[in-house]
């Protein structure tokens, strides 16, 4: 793929974009929908051919893409906002959908419950609150005409060019086959032991299991584990193994690999053992946002900044049903 | 000893980690670009102040993509660690944003951006 099918593409989907933003033409919103799927599709292929030929194809990470992109250029053009809401839904869980297939399993779900869930309730609420009044069937003026379509779409898709420059092209693209790029599988896995390593009451569980399971007839002995260096699982880049002290003889145990952390804890471990100043900071900015709500919801009962003025004698800032406000004070 | 504990615990088995492709991560980061331009563009030419601000999640959903897509790349959980940040901080512009627009709208029973434009400087 040569950077001139890449730029040429993000006009094409450019075009096509402003096509779709005239919200009561039908014809040209599907020549603009053929437009942008058509060009982002032709990109995807390209990606695709380059690819070796025994390389698996990602499909579900093709449809899923494609109707995250689908459901988000909708959102940004529908007339009605709660039509928007609702693709962005679609968006939402298009790209848990992606999280699932990256092994992020927790996030997805989180993305799920907390975006689809919580955030979305909270927009389609104030939507609701806040109807225009002066709207005809659910479209106010201002939803149907976009505000400088063109510079807009210029800004974006400039954007999108350098952006996708540089994930599809520099370097031959992003590639984790490169090398140094990605680390190799088992030092991976020996972090995530690691973390087992971490969690002393998790291991003496697995290990009391993997007692159990041999010792079916027998009630499994009492037994220790032995830490040398402060580490009970020992590594050798292919099986991880503990030493487990039973009645004063030692023994070497290989853990199997389903005893290796799960994704939520290692997130989990992540969270409170690398970034825990982070996670503080993200515990602040919450409770501050919940004070500003407060003191923003507070507001509508004390005085705003006109009446504020009005009462100490200068004119209001704004010239609308406020004003008869002033002329009872003075 | 130690060979009867190998075969007693099923050590045979192998992991199932397998390195991302090629195809899936480039797939993957085109789509969040994609998202995010589309978001940027939503946020420029929307009027409807709520919509602007539905149009920022729409970036925080494209960067989370590509912040998971890395972090399955490089197979640490220090990118889904990110996108719990970036939920955090979702959460509190929603709650902060939308509280801000309820309150224009009391002032002015619209929520075209544009009526406010008089807070510009020129």
């Amino acid at each position: 793929m040569t950077p001139s099918i890449l730029y040429t593409a993000c006009v094409v989907g450019a075009i096509g974009l402003y096509l779709i933003m005239r919200p009561h033409r039908q014809a040209t919103r599907i020549v603009g929908t053929i437009a942008g799927a058509g060009a982002l599709a032709f990109i995807m292929v390209k990606i695709l051919e380059g690819l070796d030929a025994d390389a698996p194809v990602p499909i579900l990470e093709v449809i899923f893409g494609l109707a995250a992109i689908a459901g988000a250029a909708r959102m940004v053009t529908h007339p009605r906002p709660v039509f928007a809401a609702i693709y962005f839904v679609v968006v939402v869980v298009s790209s848990a959908g992606m999280f699932l297939l990256m092994d992020a399993e927790f996030m997805a779900f989180s993305l799920i419950i907390v975006y689809a869930g919580a955030i979305l309730i909270t927009y389609l609420f104030v939507l609701m609150l806040a109807q225009d009044a002066t709207s005809t069937a659910g479209e106010a003026l201002y939803d149907r005409i976009p505000r400088e379509p063109i510079a807009a779409l210029v800004v974006g898709f400039v954007l999108l060019a350098i952006l996708s420059d540089a994930f599809l092209l520099v370097d031959g693209g992003v590639r984790p086959d490169a090398r140094g790029m990605t680390p190799t599988l088992a030092s991976v896995e020996e972090d995530r032991w690691m973390v087992l390593d971490g969690l002393p009451i998790q291991l003496k569980e697995t290990v009391a299991e993997l007692l159990d399971a041999e010792a079916t007839h027998a009630p499994a002995a009492e037994f220790t584990i032995e830490r040398v260096d402060g580490r009970a699982i020992r590594f050798d880049g292919t099986y991880a193994s503990v030493d487990v002290k039973i009645a004063d003889e030692s023994r070497n145990l290989v853990l199997p690999v389903s005893a290796m952390p799960t994704n939520a804890q290692l997130v989990g471990w992540s969270l409170v053992a690398t970034f825990p100043v982070s996670l503080e900071v993200a515990g602040v900015i919450l409770l501050m946002a919940m004070f500003g709500a407060v003191v923003l919801a507070r507001r509508q009962i004390d005085l705003g900044e006109d009446e504020l003025r009005v009462a100490a004698g200068m004119t209001p800032l704004l010239e609308d049903e406020e004003s008869d406000f002033a002329g009872g004070s003075s | 000893m130690n060979d009867v504990a190998v075969s007693l615990t099923q050590a045979g088995e192998a992991s199932t980690m397998v390195p991302i492709t090629t195809g899936t991560i480039q797939i993957v980061l085109l789509v969040s670009a994609v998202m995010f331009a589309i978001g940027m563009v939503g946020f420029l030419i929307r009027r409807n102040m709520i919509l602007m601000f539905l149009c920022t999640e729409l970036m925080f959903q494209a960067s989370a993509i590509a912040m998971i897509a890395f972090g399955r790349m490089h197979l640490n959980p220090e990118g889904q660690v990110f996108v719990i940040f970036i939920l955090t901080v979702a959460a509190a512009e929603a709650a902060l944003a939308l509280g801000l627009v309820v309150l224009l709208y009391r002032r002015k029973p619209t929520l075209d951006a544009e009526a406010w434009s008089e807070l510009k400087e020129c």
